[in-house]
């Protein structure tokens, strides 16, 4: 679907009909889906797929990360996290200075059940296709660290494809040089209803703010900012009663795939697009540091006190 | 489950449900679907349509058959269903409506949708008064339950006050297209008549469109395809809703033809020319085999 909201404007793509297309990728199940849904649907005008690779933390380096993130929600160091347990503890008594004490411990938890519960939905979504996808893949991926992905050498290295098309899911944020490097267009798909809600967990955010009408997938441009770019479809995933949270994400993710490979298509057929430009100081831009408990608890305290389902319910009864 | 011949009724199997379609709902997603099909062949036997009327026509039929028709002409049927169904083998059929299809007219259903979604229920509210609507009601039953051409023409002309132009147009993307429906019925898909606009013909306050809707819709499409359906789907189907002369109206008209319902029971048999279906409720398969099984079990 276009979007209702923002004025259209067509940009010519010339030269599209013969164009190749670079997929990169972050690693997980969804982006393999991702990888595997685009080769079958262009066949061998895919003609690379880079998947950006993280480096593995060793237990010491876990914990450390855990640290960091309770001193930084405790705002200070380990020393000031205490100094300010001793104050507030004067101030507001034992129990509140737990509560909130406890919070950055919570938001540690959260992100890891969140980023474990992601990939469970993920399987419980695309299980069903991926031995039908796995055949048409024609490609492996190339693993590029996410440190060298906006690297002069890994720039070239896609220069020399000569592609028309690159297309994202995931990886870190794309620096001009990436963006660039092919003739044509950047596409990427975003979990999210740009301009409302760019940057990160934006379908938690949608679902948290029990604001359903936004809990959408956007195509867009790729510009440097996060999710920023001229939008070409931005629609809604079906949601079922009986819906995780996490399946709801992985459809969001399945929508904005079906809607890029509709963006190529058109692209290649006309020579053209039609796209949206976002105002620039539209919406909000989410970070990973605004993830935390509160939001993980809440969305799935929706799901399982059955509000979800009545919301739904009660989108129909107009 | 008994046996018999099932005919489950879907709509739309897509990973997308936009605002013309939420408020209005009906669609699966395609995992849902599949997960549907998985449950449903380990309980009978998955065949076609043509299949399904064969063994009911020829007697009693002593398994259990379960086949698959869709509703409306969704474009999300031939690109997510249609894998899934060949992947079991199977086909099903697609009814569709020549004005969704011809892109001649948006489903009304579906303009009120959207102008839910921009919060202009509030304005069609005000301008349903002058046909009873009053404030508490839904306008979504009202507009059902006293349907009338004016009440359409009052849909029309709000939704055109806000919806024109370019975004009109891809509005219908949701819907197949000719060529869409020709591939089905090269993959031996059965093309159904399910009128032209999608009105509740079968009811009191219009059965008198009934002939003309079915007739504009084979007419419509005839023009663009082969399409000479033997069998009239018809719209909403609210059982208790119907119009005590839905079958006379239908027989005199159509003598020949087959009126498709759907009326949460199984087939046995065909003799009436009636073609019976379930439309399946949002719930995961081993729940459907289970609803199915009871609904089943009480026909």
């Amino acid at each position: 679907m276009w979007p209702y909201e923002i004025a259209p404007k067509q940009v010519p793509l010339e030269d599209a009909k013969n164009g190749t297309i670079i997929i990169i990728t972050a690693g997980g199940y969804r982006h393999q889906r991702f990888a595997l849904r685009l080769m079958e649907a262009f066949g061998d005008r895919v003609v690379a797929w880079y998947q950006v690779t993280y480096p593995s933390l060793s237990h010491k380096d876990k914990l450390g990360k855990v640290k960091r993130l309770i001193e930084r929600k405790a705002a200070g160091s380990g020393a000031g996290f205490f100094n300010t347990f001793l104050r507030y503890q004067k101030l507001f008594g034992l129990r509140r200075v737990i509560r909130n004490g406890l919070a950055p411990i919570f938001s540690a938890y959260a992100n890891f059940r969140h980023h474990r519960r992601i990939d469970e939905g993920d399987r419980e979504v695309f299980g069903f296709e991926m031995d039908h996808l796995l055949p048409k893949g024609h490609l492996t991926p190339e693993k590029v660290g996410f440190d060298e992905v906006n690297s002069e050498p890994f720039i070239e290295k896609l220069k020399a494809h000569n592609a028309y098309f690159l297309c994202t899911l995931g990886g870190p944020l794309y620096k001009k040089g990436v963006l660039e490097s092919v003739k044509g267009a950047t596409i990427n798909q975003h979990a999210g209803h740009s301009p409302d809600y760019k940057g990160s967990s934006t379908t938690e955010w949608a679902l948290f703010q029990r604001n359903y009408d936004q809990v959408s997938s956007t195509v867009h441009i790729s510009l440097t900012g996060a999710d920023s770019g001229p939008i070409i479809r931005r629609s809604n995933p079906a949601m079922a009663r009986t819906d995780s949270s996490y399946k709801i994400f992985s459809r969001v993710v399945a929508l904005g795939t079906e809607m890029m490979i509709e963006a190529v298509e058109e692209i290649i057929e006309k020579g053209s697009i039609t796209v949206f430009d976002q105002a620039p100081d539209a919406g909000r831009t989410y970070t990973s540091l605004d993830f935390d408990h509160q939001l993980y608890f809440g969305v799935q305290k929706d799901f399982s006190s059955g509000l979800y389902q009545d919301l739904l319910a009660k989108r129909k009864e107009f | 489950m008994n046996n018999g011949w099932y005919v489950l009724n879907y709509h739309d199997i897509s990973w997308e449900e936009n605002p013309f379609i939420s408020r209005i709902g009906g669609s699966f997603p395609p995992d849902v679907f599949a997960e549907h099909l998985e449950h449903l062949s380990k309980a009978g036997t998955l065949v076609s349509v043509q299949e399904g009327i064969e063994a009911t026509k020829n007697g009693p039929v002593n398994d259990v058959l379960i086949s698959f028709w869709f509703d409306d002409g969704f474009k999300g049927v031939r690109k997510y269903a249609k894998p899934i169904l060949d992947h079991h083998n199977v086909t099903a059929a697609m009814s569709i409506n020549s004005s969704f299809l011809l892109r001649k007219d948006m489903f009304w259903r579906c303009k009120l949708s959207f102008l839910d979604y921009l919060d202009q229920t509030r304005i069609l509210r005000s301008r349903l008064k002058k046909y009873g609507f009053k404030f508490g009601e839904q306008v979504r039953l009202f507009t059902l339950d006293n349907f009338s051409l004016e009440i359409v023409e009052e849909i029309n002309q709000l939704y055109a006050t806000y919806v024109s132009g370019e975004f009109a147009h891809d509005a219908f993307r949701i819907f197949d297209t000719l060529s869409g429906m020709q591939m089905l019925q090269e993959s031996g898909w059965l093309i159904t008549n399910h009128s032209a606009n999608h009105y509740p013909i079968g009811e009191a306050s219009s059965i008198g469109l009934l002939q003309t809707e079915f007739e504009t819709c084979e007419q419509e499409v005839s023009e663009h395809m082969r399409f000479s359906s033997e069998y009239c789907v018809l719209p909403f189907d609210r059982v208790s809703k119907r119009s005590p002369d839905l079958f006379k109206t239908f027989a005199e008209a159509f003598p020949e033809k087959y009126l498709v319902l759907v009326s949460e029971t199984l087939n046995k048999s065909l003799d009436d020319k009636l073609i019976h279906r379930f439309g399946p409720p949002q719930m995961d398969g081993k729940d459907l085999v289970k609803y199915l099984s009871y609904l089943g079990s009480n026909a």
